[in-house]
């Protein structure tokens, strides 16, 4: 077997060893991923059966309320779910081609921060407090590149610079606590890039901040992304930002992708009663003066999900059939799928 | 810290009663975006620490026992083991303040040396007992499972035997001891509750989401323990290590005391105090002297742990 290069990108890219890419495989393929959490309750299924591809230069968000499970998919591609209790039963999530569940772990970390990185929701609880922010990046450098004090100081510098925190080169020695929420998510950033991953999986990360600054950050992915065309995971249940920066959206419900499609398929005509529901919470200016259409109750305990369709207790569309049968996720032409049994009626109504 | 620093922080008074200032001083301080006036966990400590009566106390007391034990020549010009029989049992005087012991050596002199044996012993029982404490404290606490309950369990057992019991146990059994075997023994004896201890920090802080960052972003168990929860879960070790350091040094006094500890010609407090229990009466001073310089050192190290404490626990601000 010969090694693949593709898009070759810094020479530093190929570093993980023993590993052979697949030029033609999509950046990230996530096939039927299952995720049990065994607690001394009972067994948790997180993820259900997730599946989802992610091209290069490509961002797509995972949306949902908290407890779907979209944050757990991202922990489990990334090798970062505790284990006990978290475990991976099955399915697979491949980097390039290359199953990332089938390799041992020494091989394994080395995908991580160099191939894929993460940011965080809270990136003050991100950035470890004891040590100054700038010296946090250039560990990156150190470790991974085996760069020396001052080059690795150089770089981190002109990374500060590239996330747009002002003054890189005096912010260098805060302390976390010392930045603003904003500026510690720029410097997460910095440091999820530092190694020019090609997968940015970002959880929640402008939930921590106020509105100005959310939008500040999400340009700065967006810029960034434009910048190195790496493929981008953006977990969120913020719409106005799934609106704006994603191509591709899957809404995850209980533990499973209940639909998928352009973002553009799905804030015009929604195929699944859910992803309804969560546009009609949202407030335009149009509504002023009428209420808002919330989802009725509360999202399931995963424990004891109801039979059938999990959603199906507080859907207004639920039949008889949707209390017994668990509908699959039906690919409805067109790059889309929904796990409706009446999502050709729901086209209906969204429209 | 950088000279960058704003100018209410460079008017920041040096004084030890600046405690009051520095209240008015954060609260008109924003709560960030400070360019350079680099505030850590321990840089905050110092100040606290720096003007807090308790702690300058207690530091005192470290120095000047530690000073003794580095340097007693500093202390006293007389030599501990010149001895003239004709002075024995003499009281103190002006001239030879602490008196004279049944040997007829300058007690004083004796009482200065002893504090070598009893620090060092305090230090390195301590400095041991932490590193095991650490060492198998990350491993069980980070790795779990199986690894943990081995530790856990062995701790718990090791934790049920008390420590000067357990000392006249192993010690009595040896026929040779001095500084290594007591030493020895003292760690054997004092890494479980440090380890305890240490366990339970690495738990909290492995939870953090910089370790899971830090995963996330390719480091290695090993970086992960010594870079991210290392300094973030030492703290309770080393405020508890200051105050075991104290009672170390007493435990190290009980058994010469009771005659398993250390063995003459060494010169330590434990067994100054000892060769006193005969003659209480007779020369209440060949008790009372080494009993106090053990008192204050320590008390000097516990008070010191407390003061750390308070420093260093954010919520007690």
């Amino acid at each position: 077997m010969k090694r693949v290069v593709t898009d070759a990108g810094p020479a530093a890219r190929e570093s993980v060893e023993g590993v052979d890419f697949d030029p033609n495989a999509p950046l990230l393929e996530v096939t039927d991923l299952h995720v049990e959490f065994r607690t001394r309750a009972g067994v948790v299924k997180a993820n259900d059966g997730v599946s989802y591809q992610l091209g290069k230069g490509e961002t797509m968000a995972i949306v949902g309320e908290s407890g779907s499970g979209k944050t757990v998919s991202a922990q489990a591609v990334m090798g970062i779910i505790d284990t006990p209790p978290g475990y991976v039963t099955n399915g697979s999530a491949r980097f390039r081609g290359v199953d990332l569940f089938q390799l041992p772990e020494s091989e394994r970390r080395g995908f991580r921060g160099e191939k894929m990185a993460m940011i965080f929701q809270d990136a003050l609880s991100a950035l470890n407090p004891v040590f100054r922010v700038g010296w946090q990046i250039a560990e990156m450098y150190r470790q991974h590149r085996g760069a020396s004090k001052s080059e690795a100081r150089q770089k981190s510098i002109e990374l500060l610079d590239r996330v747009k925190i002002p003054g890189a080169k005096e912010r260098f020695d805060s302390y976390p606590h010392e930045f603003s929420g904003g500026m510690r998510q720029r410097a997460m950033i910095a440091m999820a890039l530092a190694l020019d991953p090609e997968v940015l999986i970002a959880d929640e990360p402008t939930t921590a901040l106020d509105v100005t600054v959310q939008a500040q950050i999400m340009k700065l992915l967006a810029d960034l992304q434009a910048e190195t065309g790496m493929g981008m995971i953006l977990i969120t249940h913020d719409l106005a930002v799934v609106a704006e920066v994603t191509d591709r959206a899957a809404v995850m419900y209980a533990g499973r992708i209940v639909e998928e499609g352009t973002t553009r398929q799905l804030f015009k005509g929604p195929l699944h009663p859910y992803t309804l529901g969560l546009m009609n919470s949202i407030a335009t200016p149009e509504q002023k003066g009428t209420s808002l259409i919330p989802i009725p109750g509360s999202p399931p305990d995963l424990l004891h999900l109801p039979t059938g369709c999990p959603f199906h207790p507080r859907c207004i569309y639920a039949q008889a059939v949707c209390a017994e049968v668990r509908p699959p996720l039906r690919d409805l032409g067109d790059h889309r799928t929904s796990a409706c049994h009446f999502a050709e009626e729901v086209a209906e109504v969204g429209r | 810290m950088s000279d960058l620093r704003r100018p209410e922080q460079v008017a920041e008074p040096d004084t030890e009663f600046a405690g009051h200032t520095e209240v008015a001083e954060e609260l008109v301080e924003p709560p960030q975006a400070d360019p350079a006036g680099t505030t850590s966990l321990w840089s905050d400590a110092w100040r606290e620490l720096r003007s807090s009566p308790l702690f300058l106390a207690s530091l005192a007391l470290v120095v000047l026992f530690g000073l003794m034990a580095a340097a007693p020549q500093l202390f006293t010009s007389a030599d501990p083991r010149s001895c003239v029989l004709s002075n024995s049992l003499q009281r103190p005087s002006a001239e030879h303040w602490f008196g004279f012991d049944l040997q007829g050596c300058d007690y004083y002199a004796r009482t200065v040396y002893g504090a070598r044996i009893s620090m060092s012993i305090g230090v390195t029982v301590i400095a041991f007992a932490a590193f095991v404490a650490i060492v198998l404290g990350s491993i069980a606490g980070y790795f779990g499972g199986v690894l943990d309950a081995v530790i856990a369990r062995i701790t718990d057992i090791w934790f049920a035997i008390p420590t000067i019991l357990g000392g006249i146990v192993i010690l009595s059994l040896l026929g040779n001891r001095g500084f290594f075997q007591v030493s020895l023994v003292l760690v054997i004896l004092g890494w479980p509750t440090m380890l305890r201890l240490y366990r339970s920090s690495v738990l909290s802080v492995k939870e953090m989401d910089y370790v899971e960052a830090a995963r996330a972003l390719g480091a290695s168990d090993f970086r992960i323990l010594t870079k991210h929860i290392l300094p973030n879960a030492i703290t309770p070790v080393i405020i508890y290590g200051a105050i075991s350091i104290g009672v170390i040094i007493s435990a190290e006094a009980a058994l010469s005391f009771l005659g398993v500890g250390l063995q003459l010609p060494a010169i330590s407090w434990g067994l100054m105090i000892s060769g006193a229990q005969t003659r209480i009466l007779q020369a209440p001073h060949l008790l009372l002297f080494p009993g106090l310089f053990l008192s204050l050192a320590v008390f000097g190290f516990i008070l010191m742990g407390d003061a750390l404490r308070d420093a260093l626990d954010p919520k007690g601000r």
